[in-house]
């Protein structure tokens, strides 16, 4: 074999398996008081053995990446349905719709000697990744070093600069995949105008912001306006321990090193577990209202020959956001087109759009 | 009667597919070999034939593995001085470790396999012939080479399992100990140069060091040696004597002629150029204040060959200032390494092992007192004569010091030979000797405190002031071989402000 010289970088694998996959899906779909109530289950579990999968691995290796058969790979999950219309008269319709979903998954069994797989990276800071026995899609980077001894593990600063010290080994900060997502649409029918409105909701996941984390590096964040005046200004004293002890028996005391505060901020700025957010959110999708004219109403008019119906309606997409828990940017935002979620960077706002639909039937 | 009839050709036909199927089927197997051997590419490979690549890779060929990982070494020992952008290591901040990718893979963007990728093969290649002892025998002893700058920069590292990654399919390398990795290395070494057979095929020119002499690879080895013996002077006092007498006695460089050096002359293709002319294309760097001081306060003629401009080849930059400072001295004047060392033709040759560190090597021998075939100040001497004339393989005619030159310039009290201070005199005159070669002179600094580097503190430093002690591993580490490598920090110690203060195995106070 010559494979493993040359210009070669992946270990090849001349004992790849074929992948297995098996699914089982149920579910049932119910309508009660003459379809005005309706409720729509699913329920399914994946099992994929034997996936391939190219991995990165240690240049300690030689190589940069092989080809294996990942072990085992689940998911489980359900989703759920609920439609009504809890108002129906010739005049006026109330039509509700409600879903949600949850999907469980769990990397059961990678490959040995590997516990993790490289999914994806933000330009610095945070990998995402697949890890033995968790869920798909975990978030790893820097942490602060803590004093584990104290209640509440406060922040370790550096006894002779006061800058944060960051733990050497690096942390598991948080999942990006969310414990729900769903939406909940209602339609409003009255005299020939509807007015609809879609919200859209995502519970759990988080998301590491680099835009935040860079902000607070170059001083921009409003956080950092901390420490810069005052009666010491420029200096900062952050609440936390330091080690006044020897490196070998650490001796921790409450921090009283002052640190300048460019330096502080754009060290801060550097530690991964201090921009990691909570990735929920509640929106407003989008608002629609129209107004339909029917051939009757047209049967008068000098379009009687050639309409037979007519709709126009003003819609509204991304109209609020209703709750967030991460400042300045989407919690949508997504820096990886790939299979990375979680990451956010120097991400555009979603824009609001407005528009004027018109529809004619002839 | 009709289906019956339908029926027969049927049969006929699946007969027919069977026996076609059959005949397939038992033509795949029987040819397997056959069929998946590529006709248009080779199959195998002589080990002999990667040999001169992986020299030259280890001479570093890119630019960027200069100006981020080199260079930044070079900043720390203040032989240069970062004139533009801030270095992260020069300025106590952090420490550069791209080259554990470089040095253990390789960089899949130029295609260009790692040192230790081509070691590894090498050795498990020729290891399969005995008829290539001597490419096994030279592969080992340049193996050594490369893991002792690896060990050196990093502490402990993946070693005995590196490298292996398609042999033994094992993709998370344990990190073994730098004691056990030097004490391998020794061993390594010793049966290198014992198992040598002139009688069997040698390496000729594909040996872009030696072309093949086994005398020199002998000299070679035994001077890897003894640098390795000496870096064990404070850890080991007993083992680094009995190494480096042994290493002696076996038989060391003797003169300039046995220096381990590539030539780049035919540098056209990026693989095998000497890239240090970068420093002058992106002139990101001149010569550290530190140095440039030292040699012109003691009349060195080397700074004219280091050096080949007029402007004010006397003043170098200081390390550690800011950029308002760096604007005020007017860098663009001060003193910068010169078309010898590095050649815009990028012809400059790389050196690994001078002969006069060697001398060198061998006269803190003598001063602590060991077995040594001369005096500390005749091998200090030949050390620093070694040194003056070492650049005559460098290209567009450098002017080397003639022997009065160099008779003059150790006749200076500061220079010549003095028992009180000697060890700081041969290291200082080490670390000019080793211009160029950043981590070498950082492995000596770490173990003896010499030469006396400026003592900086520059704004947003984390350390204090205190010059990093080793490399961080890479994050990606973490990722990749968790257990390993959180394995290998514990017994740095990690409660240390960042890894990057603590001290390697042989390093000690």
């Amino acid at each position: 074999m010559i494979l493993a010289q040359a210009p070669q970088f992946n270990i090849p694998n001349s004992n790849l398996l074929p992948t297995i996959s098996n699914n089982i899906e149920a579910g049932f779909d119910l309508k009660f008081l003459e379809g005005r109530l309706g409720i729509d289950f699913t329920y399914y579990q994946q099992d994929v053995r034997n996936q391939i999968i190219p991995i990165t691995i240690s240049p300690t290796t030689g190589f940069t990446g092989a080809l294996i058969n990942a072990g085992r790979i689940t998911n489980e999950g359900v989703e759920v349905m609920v439609t009504g219309v809890p108002v129906k008269t010739p005049e006026f319709t109330w039509e509700t719709s409600f879903n949600i979903a949850r999907n469980w998954n769990n990397v059961a069994e990678l490959f040995p000697g590997i516990r993790n797989l490289d999914i994806g990276s933000a330009r610095v800071g945070a990998t995402v990744l697949a890890v033995e026995r968790q869920a798909y899609g975990v978030i790893r980077g820097t942490a602060f070093l803590r004093d584990s001894s104290q209640a509440g593990f406060p922040i370790v600063y550096d006894a002779r600069t006061g800058l944060p010290v960051r733990d050497p080994i690096a942390k598991d900060l948080g999942n990006a995949i969310p414990d729900a997502i769903g939406g909940w649409s209602n339609t409003f029918n009255f005299f020939g105008f509807t007015l609809s409105a879609l919200v859209d909701f995502r519970l759990g996941g988080k998301i590491y912001s680099l835009t935040n984390a860079n902000s607070y590096i170059t001083g921009q964040h409003k956080g950092t306006l901390q420490g810069r005046e005052g009666a010491r200004p420029d200096s900062i004293l952050a609440v936390g321990v330091m080690n006044v002890g020897t490196t070998a028996a650490p001796m921790y005391v409450p921090n009283t090193r002052r640190a300048y505060v460019q330096d502080f901020w754009s060290s801060y700025g550097g530690v991964t577990e201090a921009f990691m957010y909570d990735a929920s959110f509640v929106k407003l999708r989008e608002i629609t209202l129209g107004y339909t004219i029917t051939g009757d109403m047209l049967k008068n008019s000098f379009l009687s020959g050639i309409l037979t119906g007519a709709r126009i309606s003003l819609v509204m997409r991304n109209a609020a956001i209703l709750l967030s828990n991460i400042p300045n940017v989407d919690p949508e935002s997504n820096y990886s087109n790939g299979n990375a979620q979680g990451l956010e960077y120097n991400s555009l706002p979603s824009t609001r759009s407005y528009g004027v639909n018109l529809s004619l039937k002839f | 009667m009709k289906t019956q009839f339908s029926f027969r050709p049927l049969k006929t036909l699946s007969l027919a597919l069977v026996t076609t199927f059959g005949v397939w089927l038992s033509g795949c197997t029987a040819g397997f070999e056959q069929l998946n051997t590529n006709p248009t590419q080779v199959t195998t490979v002589d080990p002999l034939l990667m040999f001169s690549n992986m020299q030259l890779r280890t001479a570093g060929d890119n630019f960027e593995q200069q100006t981020y990982n080199y260079t930044a070494i070079s900043c720390v020992v203040q032989h240069l001085s970062p004139k533009t952008a801030e270095f992260a290591a020069e300025m106590y901040r952090g420490m550069p470790n791209a080259q554990w990718e470089w040095w253990y893979a390789g960089r899949g963007i130029i295609g260009q396999p790692g040192v230790v990728k081509f070691a590894t093969d090498i050795v498990e290649r020729a290891k399969q012939n005995p008829a290539d002892i001597n490419i096994l025998s030279a592969g080992r002893i340049w193996k050594v080479f490369v893991f002792h700058r690896i060990t050196d920069l990093f502490g402990d590292v993946p070693y005995f399992e590196a490298g292996r990654g398609f042999y033994d399919r094992n993709f998370t390398p344990k990190y073994d100990t730098q004691e056990a990795i030097y004490k391998d290395m020794l061993k390594e070494l010793r049966e290198a140069v014992a198992a040598f057979d002139a009688t069997k095929r040698t390496l000729t020119t594909n040996d872009g060091v030696y072309r093949g002499d086994l005398v020199k690879w002998r000299r070679f080895a035994n001077s890897l040696r003894l640098r390795l013996a000496m870096r064990l002077s404070k850890v080991d006092p007993a083992l680094a004597r009995s190494e480096a007498e042994s290493a002696i006695a076996a038989g060391v460089m003797q003169n300039n002629a046995d220096m381990a050096w590539i030539d780049q002359a035919n540098g056209a293709r990026i693989q095998q150029s000497n890239t240090w002319q970068t420093l002058n294309q992106f002139d990101d760097y001149r010569l550290s204040e530190t140095f440039v001081s030292l040699l012109d306060s003691t009349n060195d003629p080397r700074l004219r060959i280091i050096n080949n401009e007029t402007v004010r080849p006397n003043r170098g930059l200081p390390n550690g200032i800011t950029s308002a400072q760096r604007q005020a001295l007017n860098s663009n004047t001060l003193a910068r390494v010169g078309t010898h060392l590095a050649s815009p033709n990028r012809d400059s040759p790389t050196i690994f092992i001078p002969y006069a560190e060697v001398e060198f090597l061998m006269a803190e021998a003598a001063f602590r007192g060991w077995t040594t075939p001369r005096s500390a100040r005749e091998h200090y001497e030949a050390g620093i004569r070694g040194a003056m004339t070492q650049y005559s393989i460098c290209p567009n005619n450098p002017p080397i010091p003639t022997t009065a030159q160099i008779d003059a310039y150790i006749a200076q009290p500061r220079i010549a030979y003095n028992q009180a201070n000697a060890l700081e005199q041969i290291i200082t005159q080490k670390w000019i000797a080793l211009f160029l070669d950043g981590l070498e002179p950082y492995a000596e600094w770490r173990r003896t405190g010499f030469p006396r580097l400026r003592t900086l503190n520059p704004a947003g430093n984390v350390t204090g002031g205190l010059v990093p002690r080793r490399s961080q591993y890479p994050q990606s580490e973490q990722i990749f071989n968790p257990d390993q490598v959180t394995a290998a920090l514990g017994r740095v110690n990690i409660n240390e402000y960042n890894v990057f203060l603590a001290r390697v195995w042989w390093d000690r106070p």
